[in-house]
């Protein structure tokens, strides 16, 4: 077992990072990114701009054409051999015929871990107890990506990476499972990546907001959230949250603009 | 249930539709018997026909067990070992073209009456729908799922065991909707061809003597023995399968 190594300087680092695809897309370039141990970073930018690249590249399912990732201070692949990356993928990766619960244990079933909490406990708390023998198609969209995050969580890895996990989901629903996923995450002190196109949703949950600049990406801006974790619905309504997440917006838009 | 009570409904009114048949049409007995006759036949014969429903169960069973060996096998290698799809695909789509007769009389004139040239045939008859199916399933995995298995540093057996087999699973069970009832045509085939027992023999046999009944109860003899496996399949579908979105409809 892999042990979380702080004293490299940092849970992940990606260090001049480029990233073609077939030798001709440029998906990332020049990407330079640290992320503290027990930090919630969310990568934000257009679309198509290589974030699900950047967070593959973590995972260890794409390599970089040039530069080197480091995950606890081993490759991305040696990190998954340790069990210490989580992903929970856009599409829930759950299988049809595994229930909720025989889904979630899959993750125990191959990494072998014994994790400190149960997969019953785990689903209690993720609001599946009563779901926990139901088959992915008899779950609503947001309990499948319950499922989908519990999956990636279950076996206690240092790193969770999130790719866009509530995007098929309605806003409120959004708003409820990002809140619910923030305090799980904060109890724990796992370092997470989360892919989103909401602004409000990164300034919400992350400590820092990366901007990606459109294709080929590059970090076009490294934004701190100063406010406290964790955090309560009531912030949303609040103007210092309001006006962040107009600042972040109006640069969001500025980057798109000149990429159309 | 209901696709099963239209099947009770087809063999219930199969008999009258028969019977509304023979009289409307006239035809002597030789050449279209009433089903009172079949039955009696089927009846005072039930020893006999009973021995040729075994020994043709036994060829089509046994012959299916070796087909999906054979499947099953193949399938697996094509997706671990690169380029033997490409070298396998040509001689299965030649052999799959050769007319079945040609093949059958190939293999009795060489192996004689044995159980082997009905096995062969009974093989080359199923064999095809379920390497379809199964090379189709293997690969109908979804990337997210082989994406998360990678995470966790699955090993190639377990994904295998714990992902791509359960998900091919569904297309593997549709194939032996058609390949298993093919099994009980294959036999008869084969039988049929040379043989001295099984329902494809007595097809012969009740030809040559011009038993028009005979012939129609080794035809519902078959036919039911066909239904019953296609029924087992569905059966079992649904008992394996209860995950499938489409069986929560039923």
């Amino acid at each position: 077992m892999l042990v979380p190594d702080t004293c490299s300087g940092g849970a992940v680092i990606a260090a001049h990072l480029f990233k073609s695809f077939d030798g001709n897309v440029e998906a990332l370039r020049d990407v330079d990114l640290t992320i503290e141990a027990g930090e919630f970073v969310a990568l934000v930018g257009p679309s198509g701009c290589g974030k699900t690249t950047l967070l593959r590249i973590m995972a260890g399912l794409e390599r970089p054409s040039k530069g080197k990732v480091s995950v606890f201070g081993v490759s991305p692949e040696e990190a998954c051999c340790g069990s210490q990356v989580g992903v929970a993928f856009q599409q829930p990766a759950l299988l049809d015929s595994r229930t909720a619960r025989r889904n979630v244990a899959l993750s125990l079933e191959v990494t072998g871990v014994k994790p400190q909490r149960s997969v019953e406990d785990l689903l209690l708390q993720f609001g599946l107890g009563d779901f926990m023998d139901a088959y992915p198609h008899e779950l609503s969209g947001g309990m499948r990506q319950r499922a989908n995050i519990a999956c990636a969580l279950v076996h206690d890895p240092s790193l969770v990476l999130l790719d866009e996990p509530f995007g098929a989901l309605d806003e409120l629903t959004r708003e409820l499972l990002g809140e619910w996923l923030s305090s799980i995450l904060h109890k724990s002190e796992q370092t997470a990546v989360l892919i989103t196109h909401s602004v409000d949703e990164a300034v919400m949950l992350a400590d820092r907001i990366v901007l990606l600049s459109a294709r080929p990406g590059r970090i076009s801006e490294i934004i701190n959230v100063p406010f406290a974790q964790p955090r309560s619905r009531e912030l949303r309504s609040k103007h210092e949250f309001l006006e962040m997440v107009s600042n972040v917006r109006k640069k969001l838009y500025a980057i798109t603009e000149t990429a159309i | 249930m209901r696709e099963f009570k239209s099947y009770l409904l087809v063999f219930v009114s199969l008999p009258i539709v028969w019977l509304v048949g023979t009289s409307v049409s006239q035809l002597p007995s030789s050449i279209l018997p009433p089903p009172q006759m079949v039955f009696e036949l089927l009846w005072e014969e039930r020893s006999s026909l009973f021995g040729h429903t075994i020994a043709t169960l036994k060829v089509a069973i046994i012959g299916y067990l070796i087909s999906n060996l054979i499947a099953v096998a193949l399938a697996v290698s094509f997706l671990y070992i690169r380029g033997l799809e490409h070298f396998i695909t040509p001689w299965t789509v030649i052999i799959r073209n050769i007319p079945y007769v040609a093949i059958a009389s190939i293999l009795i004139v060489t192996m004689g009456d044995t159980i082997g040239p009905k096995l062969i045939i009974v093989v080359l008859v199923t064999f095809f729908p379920l390497l379809a199916n199964l090379k189709k399933g293997l690969r109908a995995t979804p990337d997210v799922l082989l994406d998360r298995m990678r995470t966790l540093n699955a090993s190639r057996w377990q994904v295998f065991l714990k992902v791509r087999w359960p998900n091919a699973l569904p297309f593997y069970i549709a194939a032996h909707e058609i390949a298993f009832t093919g099994s009980i045509i294959g036999a008869i085939i084969a039988e049929w061809f040379f043989a001295s027992e099984g329902l494809g023999y007595l097809i012969v046999q009740s030809t040559t003597e011009y038993r028009a009944d005979r012939l129609y109860a080794v035809a519902l003899i078959a036919s039911l023995l066909s239904v019953a496996f296609y029924i087992g399949i569905r059966i079992a579908d649904r008992h394996l399968f209860r995950w499938k979105p489409d069986h929560s409809l039923d």
